[in-house]
């Protein structure tokens, strides 16, 4: 298998090509991880490029995180507990009140795609199940998102009673969504905004200083 | 020729201002969801007993005493509901609308509640299913019914320019049938299910611009065509040649059609996009496809700056709405409010061609204090001849 064939069938959203080759590398002996961070990973993160460039947009890149998810479907079946304890993982919800979640499953597929453990809460999350699956994961970043201005009050909320709980020290929080700016997120004491899905990425790696 | 204060109605004011020549001050409009609606009713003292129906957004209409205690020149007017009752669930919170989407009320953190969808009734449907599925009817009697008498009424009684919606969108409501990211995927993956089903929902759409131009045409100054969202924060949803390839033609027929057969009916209406985010690059075709008004200006979304796009578009199209609602309206000073709805009436009020009002239905979080202050700033600053 050609790792520069698997990372062109990201790129281009072949779902079949990307399942193959994996399934191919596997084959051949190669490791998981060794698949995910230089064929899924470079893949998506030129996905991401595309996207921030203004050449792909949404339906495009959502077609290429759908054939990477395809591809990371057959490594996360093989996975050791040791190759997942060597991912950074991410918790990741829409807050309390916010049931708009495009953009949030964008930030996770992207994230994974990034080599990222993903932890997806879903949507209208309450604060306390953020803190409960952020102490039980040992998750490295808490990444909350909201659409509507109504909603963003429930993000100090949240951040608040992770800080209550304790375990403020021990995740760096990572917000986004349409209304939210870098402004509001220093205003209510998150560590980083991003304003795209691929920015989010390059912000989680700065906030947990990975190359 | 700027017509002195007071001389102008505020149709007339509403009319001139689309006709691209100055009236006597730039127009104000607005729309607003229940809990904005009687906050701002409280503060205005308006002691006015009303039997309020939320719209899928959560938005009232406002009452015609409502809006000229406040100032509005434009009223949005409701039309009727199908006889047909739609589905109907055993949760007092879920409910579905005509065309079968689930929406539920879910509470908001500050206090009340906004409607939001919840399920998607075409999420895993074939092309084949698409011909079963249970679509609304545009000509059920209920759509029209007491609707012209209404609508007749405002427009004989009252000042205000009349802005309604028939038909609706035709990509948005796509998504709101199929799930927004099982949509965009079918736009790359599955274009043949795409065609047919905008194809149905044009045709449907356009039933309901029939029925209700024929009934009303006559009293409409504005058709808002949509909720037709195009733009994300940063750029548009889908790229302009998709744009092109797959949604443009059936909107084309739509909006040819609509616009068509109101000017036979009056002469003087528009017809306006709403398509909320970042969508400069669409404003061309748009424009092609002969649209009057553009709604909303989102200020926060990327290339939507008032002044290019004026000098860019303002000859070709009026301008509705400017005023932010993702930072000044719900979070901004009273000052903030007024200094952003100068700097709006200063970009695009000259020469006409702007109706000043909200970038979408104004929210509970947005306190009556900062509508005020919009309002009394059109009033400082919206005078002709601009000189800001």
């Amino acid at each position: 298998m050609k790792m520069e064939e698997l990372v062109k069938a990201v790129i281009e959203g072949n779902a079949p090509v990307v399942s193959r080759l994996v399934v191919q590398g596997l084959d051949e002996g190669l490791e998981a991880a060794t698949i995910l961070s230089e064929g899924l990973t470079p893949g998506m993160f030129t996905v991401g490029e595309l996207f921030q460039r203004g050449e792909y947009f949404l339906p495009e890149m959502l077609f290429s995180a759908k054939a990477m998810a395809g591809g990371l479907e057959h490594l996360e079946a093989i996975f050791s507990t040791s190759d997942l304890n060597s991912l950074a993982t991410v918790v990741i919800g829409t807050v309390k009140g916010d049931v708009h979640d495009i953009g949030k499953n964008i930030v996770g597929m992207i994230m994974k795609g990034a080599g990222f453990n993903v932890v997806d809460l879903g949507v209208d999350v309450q604060a306390e199940r953020f803190v409960e699956v952020v102490s039980e994961k040992n998750a490295d970043i808490l990444a909350l998102s909201a659409l509507l201005s109504t909603t963003m009050p429930s993000m100090r909320d949240t951040i608040g009673i992770v800080a209550k709980a304790g375990i403020r020290d021990r995740v760096k929080i990572l917000i986004g969504g349409a209304p939210i700016t870098s402004e509001f997120a220093d205003e209510i004491g998150a560590d980083g905004y991003a304003e795209d899905a691929p920015g989010a990425v390059n912000e989680a790696k700065r906030l947990l200083k990975l190359s | 020729m700027v017509k002195s204060e007071g001389s102008m109605t505020r149709r007339e004011r509403v009319v001139e201002a689309l006709d691209h020549k100055e009236p006597d001050r730039v127009p104000l409009s607005m729309s607003i969801t229940i809990n904005a609606y009687n906050n701002l009713k409280h503060y205005l003292g308006i002691d006015l007993e009303e039997d309020l129906n939320p719209g899928r957004w959560t938005e009232v209409p406002i009452h015609p005493l409502v809006a000229e205690k406040f100032g509005l020149d434009v009223i949005w007017l409701p039309t009727g509901k199908a006889h047909k009752k739609p589905r109907q669930s055993d949760d007092p919170n879920k409910w579905y609308d005509g065309w079968g989407v689930e929406w539920t009320k879910i509470p908001l953190p500050g206090g009340g509640y906004y409607n939001e969808m919840t399920c998607a009734p075409l999420k895993d449907a074939t092309v084949h299913d698409l011909e079963d599925f249970d679509w609304p009817d545009p000509f059920d009697p209920g759509i029209t019914e007491g609707v012209r008498e209404y609508y007749k009424h405002i427009h004989n009684d009252t000042e205000f320019a009349i802005l309604t919606k028939f038909g609706g969108a035709v990509f948005e409501q796509a998504w709101y049938l199929r799930g927004m990211e099982t949509f965009l995927l079918d736009m790359v993956e599955s274009p043949e299910f795409v065609e047919v089903l905008l194809t149905k929902i044009a045709k449907i759409q356009m039933g309901f611009d029939e029925v209700l131009i024929e009934a009303t045409g006559e009293y409409v100054d504005i058709l808002r065509l949509s909720g037709e969202d195009m733009g994300t924060q940063e750029n548009s949803i889908i790229s302009l040649p998709m744009f092109r390839r797959m949604v443009r033609p059936h909107l084309e027929r739509l909006w040819a059609y609509a616009k068509e057969k109101l000017l036979e009916k009056n002469p003087n209406a528009k017809i306006m996009l709403h398509s909320c985010g970042a969508v400069s690059s669409f404003l061309p075709d748009w424009i092609d496809m002969k649209l009057d008004v553009l709604d909303p200006i989102q200020p926060k979304a990327r290339g939507m700056d008032p002044f290019e796009l004026k000098a860019a578009f303002g000859d070709k199209l009026t301008f509705h709405g400017g005023i932010d609602a993702q930072y000044v309206l719900p979070f901004g000073t009273v000052e903030e409010v007024r200094a952003h709805t100068r700097k709006y009436i200063k970009a695009l009020a000259p020469g006409g061609g702007y109706i000043c009002a909200p970038v979408h239905n104004v929210q509970g979080d947005v306190p009556p204090e900062n509508l005020v202050a919009m309002r009394d700033a059109v009033e400082e600053f919206g005078y002709y001849p601009i000189n800001l």
